[in-house]
């Protein structure tokens, strides 16, 4: 299996990426916009679950497509939206959280290093993270903000980047950072584009599919034309259930293209949280259609809930003194700011060094992107020990390098909650 | 069908998805899977609702929740004394995995490179071959020898030092042990420990050791010896255990990897970029359930010398009544962990012709159990499995699944029984083998 090309031996070192603002917020005590974390915890039917399957004795090793029992569950739950019977058996596989699907199918899709995947920028770094481990040359194509104040893919720099060298695309709907929904004739034209590259694979991430804005549909790329046969869905337990410590997030794709992630997902983990796995897909019925408070099922509770906090924090910026514009979101966890006339207002400290601490014991392990500190990152930290917000760094969601660099965007989160959004958003007052 | 998918590992699930389809469809008992039959304490099933109801939901730190590293840390660092004479660091020496076959996936891939090879004795636990070529390093192996124990009764696993030796050199990147070993559940000596370490020095000075040793706990009248705590070897050692085995919860999937800082930090890094996170509940329920492993549990001293007791009298069971079956097995000596293997080579004139030719060995026509297939000749303890599951309604595993494949050279003598099961399971096997 050793062929001519070399190896990745190393992925780059972005530990920190999460852990210095996340390490802010605990020691300083500053309310957080910046983690993807939500703020509801699982529903009780979720944790009963769980303790059922844990007493029923799902405790030990399942099979690495996933525990029988929740591959069943989920088919019966997704056929309707892909317009198809699911096979249980071989179309869908279940792995440690969204992430461990990617991780999966990525490296048995990547061969060698000529094989390229292209992500969409700004994109959720883990997927960099990931194409690195997979040993593939990553290439980036950006949305950028137009004048209705939205994020639209550069359809031409995506005709541009896609060569016969491109083993798949990453495609994200809602979007991580930016809050954008695809709409149908979006997801058509890049559907058509690709039907010049029919060799190309699609993976979408759908983890926040069920979170979009009124007005705002969700639309499975799978399902337009003949995609199926091409495209690999991945959902998460995690953001539906609010359980993102459980880890259990599944891929839905034709069985030979699941059939190697699965191959691959045996030698890496082998099978995952399988108490988790059961409770989950006994679940998602109960969360999808009954009512949880409200007159609302849990899936429309927790909508509500952060759709509420995208108002607040949408109209506090508009509202705030400092010059943070909002591009506006559609669905999703998160929003992006353009923070480009706040370079005269951020002190000279925060640009010229990483340290910006008083504490000279500090564990803190600072980002290091160079010297002047990039403009977003500098807003970041200066919003943290000094506004009392925390928000991320564009910077993080783009590639090292990329032409379509920029540091004119941070990231907030609007599924903390309206206590911690008030909060922090009185902060930036 | 999608035309350009890449076969970049072989497809390793065959090898159990054979005989757990046969074992499903002709209502055997199933001792081929090394599913432990125990469940898991009542104290960790405790915590582990506990631990969720408190709200541990979401993310936790990527090396694994604060409060298991520390827990870990004080549970193992004992053992790790002699060689570093202070505790475990928790920030920096130990890394939390989505159980111990996702440690061996961060710490392969990441220390072997294009035509670095990983050594290590065969039989082996198949994920090793996998885990190696998805590092895209090389796989060699060095198969144990047997020899008759003093009475002649049983077979010996012993290492051949000297292949072992002619095998080190500039190309040996790692060198994997597993301690007490799958499937032979031989046992690392301190001698021998102290013989891999010289020779390591003298022939690959360069080369890690990788020790999973998921058995710890599961040694049957031998000590466990550790590696890493012999002479220097601290350095340039990864050990890895699992919270699955150690509290017979498998499907949980919490594992370890105990390192120096600079090995941790590397293994991180893979983890991070592939897995980021992993049961946090399961995380912080065995946390604090680590410390009630050393309490009284039904009577025995401790709750893992109660697994351990169970396992070993049911592998002397075991072994008694495949002894007594009238099917003329060799028993080896089995010194610890899940599994005893089995020679059947004498049993060959009792297996029907079907099962030692080529082709289908069902009479099932229409059979939908995707067999594995050999083209010139069927190994022997592929077809003694095939029809001890079809017609003795017990499944156990060909040892030959253990060893790289050459279909002429195979050593196919052995079969492997899982013995990590309680007295009802040996009942059963009782029941059905005097039949």
């Amino acid at each position: 299996m050793e062929g001519e090309f070399r190896k990745q031996t190393k992925v780059d070192d972005i530990l920190c990426i999460w852990e210095e603002f996340g390490c802010l917020v605990g020691k300083y005590n500053i309310p957080s916009l910046g983690e993807g974390a939500p703020h509801f915890q699982p529903p009780k039917f979720l944790v009963d679950s769980l303790v059922k399957a844990i007493e029923e004795g799902h405790n030990q090793y399942t099979s690495s497509y996933g525990h029988p029992e929740a591959r069943e569950l989920l088919a019966e739950l997704y056929s309707p939206s892909f317009g198809k019977e699911i096979n249980p058996e071989r179309e869908i596989l279940i792995s440690n959280g969204a992430n461990g699907c990617m991780t999966a199918v990525l490296g048995s899709l990547i061969h060698s290093k000529s094989d390229e995947i292209i992500l969409i920028e700004p994109f959720f770094p883990q997927y960099f993270s990931q194409s690195q481990f997979a040993g593939a040359t990553i290439k980036t194509v950006p949305l950028i903000p137009s004048d209705d104040n939205q994020w639209h893919l550069d359809l031409d720099a995506l005709k541009e980047t896609l060569n016969e060298n491109t083993k798949c695309i990453i495609m994200n709907t809602p979007h991580n950072p930016t809050g954008k929904v695809f709409t149908k004739e979006e997801l058509q034209e890049i559907s058509d584009i690709l039907e010049e590259y029919p060799h190309v694979y699609v993976i979408n991430d759908d983890v926040y599919y069920f979170l979009t804005f009124e007005g705002h549909e969700h639309h499975i790329f799978a399902t337009l034309g003949d995609n199926w046969k091409k495209t690999i869905t991945i959902f998460s337990g995690g953001k539906i259930l609010c359980c993102t410590g459980w880890k259990v997030g599944w891929a839905i794709a034709p069985a030979d293209i699941l059939r190697q992630a699965v191959v691959f997902n045996d030698c890496t983990v082998y099978c995952n949280n399988v108490p988790g796995q059961l409770a989950v897909a006994r679940s998602l019925k109960v969360a999808k259609q009954e009512e949880y408070k409200d007159g609302l099922t849990f899936i429309e509770y927790e909508g509500e809930d952060f759709k509420r906090s995208y108002d607040i924090i949408f109209k506090g910026l508009e509202e705030s003194s400092l010059p943070i514009k909002p591009i506006k979101a559609s669905g999703g966890y998160f929003i992006c700011a353009d923070v480009s006339e706040l370079r005269d207002i951020v002190p000279e400290k925060y640009f010229k060094q990483q340290e910006y601490e008083d504490d000279p014991d500090t564990t803190i392990e600072k980002n290091d992107f160079g010297l002047p500190v990039p403009l977003d990152l500098a807003v970041c930290r200066w919003l943290a020990m000094e506004k009392k917000v925390v928000t991320m760094p564009g910077t993080f969601f783009y590639m090292k390098g990329s032409k379509h660099m920029t540091d004119k965007y941070i990231r907030l989160a609007f599924c903390r909650g309206e206590e911690i959004t008030k909060a922090a958003m009185e902060n930036l007052k | 069908m999608y035309k350009n998918l890449p076969k970049k590992l072989d497809n390793m699930l065959h090898i159990w998805s054979e005989f757990n389809m046969l074992s499903l469809k002709y209502n055997a008992l199933n001792l081929a899977h090394g599913t432990p039959g125990i469940d898991a304490p009542p104290f960790l099933i405790e915590n582990m609702v506990k631990a969720v109801r408190e709200g541990n939901n979401q993310y936790t730190a990527v090396q694994g929740h604060p409060e298991l590293r520390e827990a870990l840390s004080k549970f193992y660092s004992p053992r790790f004394k002699p060689a570093i004479n202070r505790d475990l660091d928790p920030n920096t020496e130990i890394l939390v995995t989505v159980g111990a076959s996702s440690a061996l996936n961060n710490a392969i891939v990441n220390l072997v490179d294009h035509g670095e090879e990983i050594l290590t004795f065969e039989p082996f636990y198949p994920n090793y071959m996998s885990i190696t070529k998805l590092g895209r390093g090389k796989f060699r192996t060095i198969p144990l020898k047997t020899s008759p124990t003093e009475d002649g009764s049983a077979l010996n696993f012993e290492y051949d030092w000297d292949t072992f030796e002619e095998s080190l050199g500039p190309q040996t990147k790692v060198v994997l042990l597993t301690n007490p070993h799958n499937p032979t559940g031989k046992c690392l000596r301190k001698e021998e420990i102290e013989r891999i370490t010289e020779l390591l020095e003298e022939k690959a000075p360069q080369a890690y050791v990788i020790s999973d040793d998921v058995y710890d706990f599961l040694t049957y009248d031998q000590d466990y010896e550790m590696f890493a705590n012999v002479g220097d070897n601290w350095k340039k050692t990864i050990t890895i255990y699992s919270g699955g085995k150690l509290m017979n919860c498998t499907g949980w999937k919490v594992g370890f990897l105990i390192a120096p800082p600079d090995l941790t930090r590397e293994a991180a890094l893979m983890h991070e970029s592939s897995i980021f996170n992993l049961n946090v509940p399961g995380q912080v329920a065995i946390a604090r359930s680590l410390d009630l492993l050393n309490q009284p549990f039904e009577g025995y001293n401790s709750y893992p010398e109660y697994v351990r007791s169970t396992f070993a009298k049911s592998k002397d069971d075991m072994v008694d009544i495949f002894m007594n079956s009238g099917i003329p097995f060799t028993p080896t000596v089995c010194e610890g962990g899940y599994f005893v293997l089995l020679d059947a080579s004498a049993a060959r004139s009792l297996i029907p012709d079907q099962f030692l030719t080529p082709g289908n060995y069902e009479d099932d026509k229409d059979t939908l159990v995707i067999q594995r297939e050999f083209k010139n000749k069927v190994p022997l303890d592929y077809a003694f499995a095939r029809w001890f599951c079809i017609n003795k309604g017990i499944t156990i595993m060909p040892g030959s699944s253990f060893c790289i494949e050459k279909e002429k050279d195979m050593i196919d003598n052995f079969i492997r029984v899982a013995i990590c099961k309680p007295e009802s399971i040996v009942q059963q096997t009782r029941q059905i083998l005097s039949q």
